[in-house]
């Protein structure tokens, strides 16, 4: 399958910070929607900067479409579209307003497509985007990216602000994005139940360390959260344990290959939440946090 | 850059029109009532109402986040930075011109007002505003727009000593004879220019390192 975006032991620090990125790797195929998730502070952010140039990497290369990346080559940025989790924009400016400064900019602007979106997401053209909702930005920052004829889109948190419906057409308008084939989007997001819904696979990053990348349908398929007692977690064959958690009812555990778990062993249905809960709080055997089991 | 300059105009679109419109009418008011000082202050007004509004594109651009934004567009960082020089240039190309277009049509059409003072306070005017302009963009870029009235100061005071340098200089060197005030207006244009070109140079070389 063609990689759209190789991220390759990619490093970042910042100067008077302990955060550093530690020598990030993943990378997000065609047709594809890749789910980050990781808490505040986790380096999504900064990844998703450093791939975009917003941040000077220290180490590592970033390859679109196959080309290393960096801020000089406007081919590439042509082809990619960006939303931060914060306003774009200026406050003065309406949207149509923006579609002039736009098709000045990019060389695939397409006007015709980004009013099909603004009448999508029910956004007022000339109206002044100050007076717009969280929401609203948001669903005009998605539509300029869709509106660019981009082949990567790379969303921070690109669905926060938005009400259960907006978000409903927002992630159908994402998985209508890559179903081609040939465009992906890297999505980062706090609420992982879009990512649940839309995202083919799934990384896990903490303290600047990718903890886990897997695809969705095989954490579903081969992934188990088992609920046990607290002498029971010896039973568990301890190769298989991605990371356990003690609650007030027991221990919370995510396994892999569930077809190893002993007999009798009590599970329940999971979600990527509760997945990222576990191994975003959650212990390994020797004690330590999990980023060092799962280390790739 | 088209497109960036097209963004930061209307961005600062109503600010411009309403200090136009205020410019327009006291250089009205001031060919009409025909002082002198009227006359020279209508000259230098300009300077100090138009231009400033590009200052204010790089707070607003911080603001709503665009200056972050705009990094990931198909521009290079070059550019960005001379889209802001550009939009600036072309306010001063307006308070200019503004001035010039008004004196121009009562000079030929009611009685002549162009002076060799009009032109003198002309190239002050300009010099002034081409100084602030020299100290605000790169000092912005390096220190961020919070610390935007310390720059403003600093800016203002790098100005004004400019003036004063240049003058006292030039009085030194060549006294101060009848067409003294010609010369320093002009000299002083010349230095505000060439500080303006090597701010230009400081802030790419600033905003090249610059993160977001």
């Amino acid at each position: 399958m063609t990689e759209i975006l190789e991220v390759n032991q990619l490093k970042k620090t910042y100067p008077e910070s302990a955060f550093s990125l530690d020598a990030v790797t993943f990378s997000v195929p065609a047709g594809s929607i890749t789910g980050f998730i990781g808490e505040n502070g986790a380096g999504k952010t900064t990844t998703m900067g450093a791939i975009t140039g917003t941040l000077h990497k220290d180490g590592g290369s970033v390859k679109v479409f196959g080309e290393p990346m960096d801020g000089t080559k406007d081919h590439l940025k042509e082809q990619i579209g960006v939303v931060f989790d914060s306003m774009n924009f200026s406050g003065e400016l309406n949207p149509m307003q923006l579609s002039n400064v736009f098709s000045q900019i990019y060389s695939r602007w397409n006007r015709e497509r980004y009013v099909h979106y603004l009448n999508l997401f029910k956004l007022p053209g000339k109206k002044k985007i100050g007076s717009f909702s969280k929401g609203m930005c948001m669903k005009l920052s998605i539509a300029v990216a869709l509106s660019h004829d981009a082949r990567l889109l790379i969303l921070d948190e690109a669905t926060s602000g938005l009400d259960p419906v907006a978000r409903e057409d927002v992630l159908e308008v994402f998985s209508a994005f890559v179903r081609d084939g040939e465009r992906a989007i890297l999505l980062s997001s706090h609420i992982t139940s879009d990512i649940e819904k839309v995202a083919d696979n799934l990384i896990f990053i903490k303290n600047g360390t990718i903890l886990l990348k897997v695809r969705k349908r095989e954490v579903f398929e081969t992934f188990a959260l088992v609920q046990c007692e607290e002498g029971e977690l010896e039973r568990l064959d301890r190769r298989t344990v991605l990371a356990y958690r003690h609650t007030a009812d027991g221990v919370d555990v995510l396994v892999k290959e569930k077809e190893k778990l002993p007999q009798g062993v009590r599970t329940r249905d999971f979600s990527i939440d509760d997945m990222t809960l576990l191994l975003m709080k959650g212990e390994t055997d020797e004690g330590s946090r999990t980023e060092s089991l799962l280390r790739y | 850059m088209k497109g960036l300059v097209l963004n930061h105009y209307y961005a600062i679109e109503k600010g411009i029109k309403s200090s136009v419109a205020a410019v327009a009418v006291l250089v009205i008011a001031a060919l009409v009532i025909q002082e002198d000082w009227a006359l020279r202050f209508a000259v230098f007004l300009p300077f100090l109402l138009i231009p400033v509004h590009a200052f204010e594109v790089l707070k607003r651009d911080v603001l709503s986040g665009w200056n972050r934004f705009e990094i990931t567009l198909p521009v290079k960082r070059k550019q960005i930075v001379q889209s802001k020089y550009a939009t600036f240039l072309l306010l001063l190309l307006v308070s200019l011109a503004l001035p010039m277009v008004l004196y121009t049509a009562v000079h030929f059409l009611i009685e002549p007002v162009f002076t060799d003072i009009v032109f003198n306070f002309l190239m002050r005017g300009m010099g002034l505003v081409l100084c602030l302009a020299a100290i605000v963009y790169p000092l912005t870029f390096k220190w961020g727009t919070e610390k935007s009235d310390m720059i403003f100061i600093l800016s203002l005071a790098f100005s004004f000593g400019t003036f004063g340098g240049v003058s006292g200089l030039l009085a030194l060197v060549i006294g101060t004879p009848d067409w003294y005030d010609q010369v320093f207006s002009l000299v002083f244009l010349i230095v505000a220019l060439a500080s303006f070109a090597v701010s230009y140079m400081l802030s790419q070389r600033i905003y090249k390192k610059k993160e977001f």
